[in-house]
């Protein structure tokens, strides 16, 4: 529900400062703003279109300077224009009180008006406060005035014929269509109900289109195939990497005990070397000692001459035979030699020592015995003396060459080589033992050469490992980020599965809904046309065509050939059977149908919102235009009438009566100026400050400013009363 | 202006509304719920494509969501 409080017009056109307000009586609900011909009812009416709609709404008017810019304003002044409206929006949830200005400067320059720093503002009451509605500024007041319905709701009778294709002589079928099928549509909320089926289209074809551009199924189960491939390929390659990684361990374990064993034969060659050393040492010193003992045995050779070496070769005989000699003697064995002394003792009984000999006595019998003794031996005695008188001679030679000195020397020398000796044999034995080492030794360098040989063949095959491991890691590499890179393909893929299913099933639903609204606008629209054109038809027989002017049996609306998949509407008209084409209707006929499809569709709209209707009854009969109003403001078809006209329009004495007892609010405009044509062509201000007065007389009253000369007659037939002290709002 | 015809509209949708099978327990009134804030949404922001597509798409896939739930998948 809409409903007007008033409008305050501020220095536009005509208007210096007015505020009239609407009645908000529901017993009269009708606000009658009346005036001759010219005297600004139309310029009214474009403060109110202008305030809803801004400049866009104003037709071009010739030879009028501007619409807007008050017709007194002098070039160079910049008059601020203003027009308040003030408007309550009822709805399930009470009712708001809202508060429309529109504001704007214009200037004139002797050439052109300019029109700028245009302002707008909505606000909502709230409490005794008014608040600005700065977000939803732009959208309330769509929701309230919507532009597509600007003319439906500000009509005049121009206005209503054009719903019919316009002025006798110039129908236009099409204009007729088109404007008949944009009121139907706009005012039963059809045409939201289509353009929402058709979005709902576009947002089918939208999720289809999304659907369809994501990967498919199949696509994904491609993916998942080539997935497992490469997992497998992944799961082989680690795998042949494992064991390449073994068998490099395994490798390198060996290689250490390779190396290691080289490191213990390198040791041992080490340890050869010492052994080498000791053993070029011991040879060294085997060598001089027995340099030493050639030397000693050269020195000793040089010590025996034939006498010497005699001497020294019987030295040993010498004393060999005196050893054999010795047991002789201790059996009393006499040399021969002394055996002829002896008896020569005996016979002289006396011993060389001076012992006597006699006989008998036990001196000379002991020796008696031995020289008995000695000659039992006197063989072997004889041969020993022989030698050792031989080895005397030898010996005395010998030692009669010898000197001490050379015995000295000679002994020394045997005792030094005797000392070297067991040197040089023991110096022997330590060679032998470390030539066996060496020998060893030498049998280790072999093995060290195969150690070596061994450890680089196993070098050789580390590397190998390792490159192939190497190669192996990347293959593995490779393989995991293709596996990832499949997996998350793969995801994604489900994603767009997911979503795919889920666009889909948008696209479902957002055909399910178009199917709904678009049934719902089938029904809706086929019987609501069908509701309007029933209307029409019944207010243009009840109320219009019950004058004679009428040619017309029936009327009313009906769909035409469709252009595409958009229907279109045309108003029809019937003479008895036969349709009547609407072209051959005259001017009276043409406002009837044109004002009977008008108020048919504001009833088939069940919104109670204004009805502001300029010269709607302009041109009718009294019959007719108490029909209209009767049925304007008869109960609540119309939610706030707001009716326009002149005094000749309302002259009708039933009429009158009727106004009289439905106009809440009755405000009368009078002309200052009545300069020909439109007002807001009038003679600029300097000749009439003030264009218009307007006064509160009722329609049966008149004052001294209203309709200047008033009506004698009438006031003397007392069908009008003049008063003294009405109100001048302006 | 608004018109007087939400009542009508609803009436008219909800009796579309029978010839659609039903995916859900309330899939029909989400329908139509959906159906009368589209319309409603045109007739406030027609001229306003981006916010309007939004708006249409947000009843579309909240009650796409709901069928998904209802039929065991899910949604993303």
């Amino acid at each position: 529900m809409i409903r007007f409080d008033s409008i305050r017009v501020v220095n536009f056109a005509l208007y210096t400062d007015v505020a009239l307000h609407f009645s908000q009586d529901p017993d009269r609900p009708l606000t009658l703003i009346r005036g001759q011909n010219e005297s600004g009812k139309t310029t009214l009416m474009r403060a109110f279109l202008w305030a809803l709609f801004g400049q866009t709404a104003l037709p071009r008017i010739p030879d009028a300077r501007h619409p807007v810019r008050p017709v007194w304003a002098k070039p160079g002044e910049s008059p601020r224009t203003r027009v308040e409206v003030r408007f309550r929006a009822g709805s399930d949830r009470g009712v708001s009180f809202f508060k429309l200005t529109r504001a704007v400067d214009t200037s004139d320059n002797g050439d052109a008006v300019a029109y700028g720093n245009e302002s707008v503002a909505l606000l909502r009451r709230d409490g005794d406060d008014w608040k600005e509605q700065e977000d939803e500024f732009q959208l309330l007041l769509k929701q309230f005035f919507r532009p597509e319905m600007r003319d439906f709701y500000f009509v005049d009778a121009d206005k209503a014929v054009e719903f019919v294709g316009g002025p006798e002589g110039r129908h236009n079928d099409q204009m007729m269509r088109d404007m008949t099928t944009q009121s139907i549509r706009a005012l039963l909320g059809l045409d939201m109900m289509l353009k929402a089926k058709d979005r709902m289209d576009d947002r089918q074809t939208s999720y289809l289109k999304q659907a369809g551009s994501q990967s498919s199924a199949a696509g994904q189960q491609d993916l998942v195939k080539e997935l497992e491939d490469k997992d497998e390929a992944f799961k082989t390659a680690t795998n042949r990497l494992a064991e390449l990684a073994a068998q490099e361990r395994e490798h390198e374990n060996t290689l250490k005990n390779a190396e290691h064993e080289l490191e213990e034969s390198l040791s041992k060659l080490e340890e050869l070397s010492a052994t080498n050393v000791q053993y070029e040492e011991v040879t060294r010193k085997l060598n001089d000692a027995r340099l030493k003992q050639n030397e000693l045995l050269n020195e000793l050779a040089a010590c025996l001459d034939d006498d010497r070496l005699f001497a020294a070769l019987l030295l040993p005989v010498i004393d060999g035979v005196m050893d054999k000699l010795q047991p002789l003697k201790d059996k009393g064995y006499i040399p021969p030699s002394e055996l002829t002394l002896l008896p020569r003792l005996l016979s002289r009984d006396k011993c060389i020592c001076g012992t006597d000999l006699l006989p008998g006595s036990v001196p000379r019998k002991h020796i008696e015995d031995q020289i008995s003794k000695a000659q039992s031996l006197r063989g072997q005695s004889q041969m020993l003396d022989a030698a050792l008188e031989t080895a005397r001679n030898f010996g005395n030679r010998a030692v009669g060459n010898v000197d001490r000195t050379w015995k000295e020397l000679t002994e020394s020398i045997y005792k030094e080589l005797g000392n070297i000796d067991p040197v040089i044999l023991q110096l022997t034995e330590q060679q032998e033992a470390l030539r066996e080492e060496r020998d060893k030794a030498g049998a280790t360098t072999g093995a060290l050469r195969e150690l070596q040989k061994h450890r680089d063949e196993l070098r050789n095959m580390l590397d190998t490992l390792r490159d192939r491991r190497k190669a192996s890691e990347v293959d593995v590499e490779r393989l995991q980020r293709e596996v990832r890179s499949l997996r998350e393909r793969i995801r994604v893929a489900a994603s767009n599965e997911k979503r795919t299913q889920h666009a889909r099933c948008c696209a479902e639903v957002a055909e399910h809904l178009q199917t709904v609204i678009g049934a719902a606008y089938d029904v809706i629209e086929r019987e609501q046309v069908l509701d309007v054109s029933r209307s029409m038809n019944t207010i243009f027989r009840n109320v219009i065509s019950a004058t004679s002017d009428s040619l017309f049996g029936e009327v009313g609306i009906r769909p035409v050939a469709t252009q595409g998949f958009t229907k279109q509407y045309e108003v029809y008209t019937m003479e008895g059977n036969r349709e009547k084409p609407l072209a051959l209707a005259n001017g009276a006929s043409r406002r009837a149908i044109g004002v009977a499809f008008v108020l048919a569709l504001a009833e088939e709209t069940r919104t109670k919102v204004p009805l502001v209707a300029d010269s709607l009854l302009h041109a009718m009969s009294g019959a007719v235009k108490y029909k209209i109003v009767d049925y304007l403001t008869a109960g609540d078809r119309i939610g706030q009438p707001v009716l326009f006209g002149t005094r000749t329009d309302l002259l009708d004495d039933e009429v009158t009566e009727l106004l009289k007892r439905r106009a809440g609010k009755t405000y009368t405009l009078t002309s200052q100026a009545h300069a020909g044509g439109d007002v807001v062509r009038a003679v600029p201000a300097a000749k009439c400050a003030k264009q218009v007065v307007i006064c509160d007389c009722e329609i049966d009253q008149v004052c001294p400013a209203c309709e200047r000369a008033g009506d004698q007659a009438r006031i003397a037939e007392g069908r009008l009363t003049l008063r003294q002290n009405s109100e001048v709002l302006a | 202006m608004s018109t007087g015809n939400t009542d009508r509209m609803r009436t008219e949708i909800e009796k579309a509304c029978a010839g659609v099978d039903e995916l859900y327990p309330g899939y029909r009134k989400a329908l139509v719920d959906a159906a009368l804030e589209c319309i409603s949404a045109t007739a406030e922001h027609d001229d306003r494509r981006v916010y309007i597509n939004q708006r249409f798409d947000t009843q579309i896939q909240t009650i796409a969501t709901q069928v998904e739930v209802a039929k065991g998948g899910g949604s993303n």
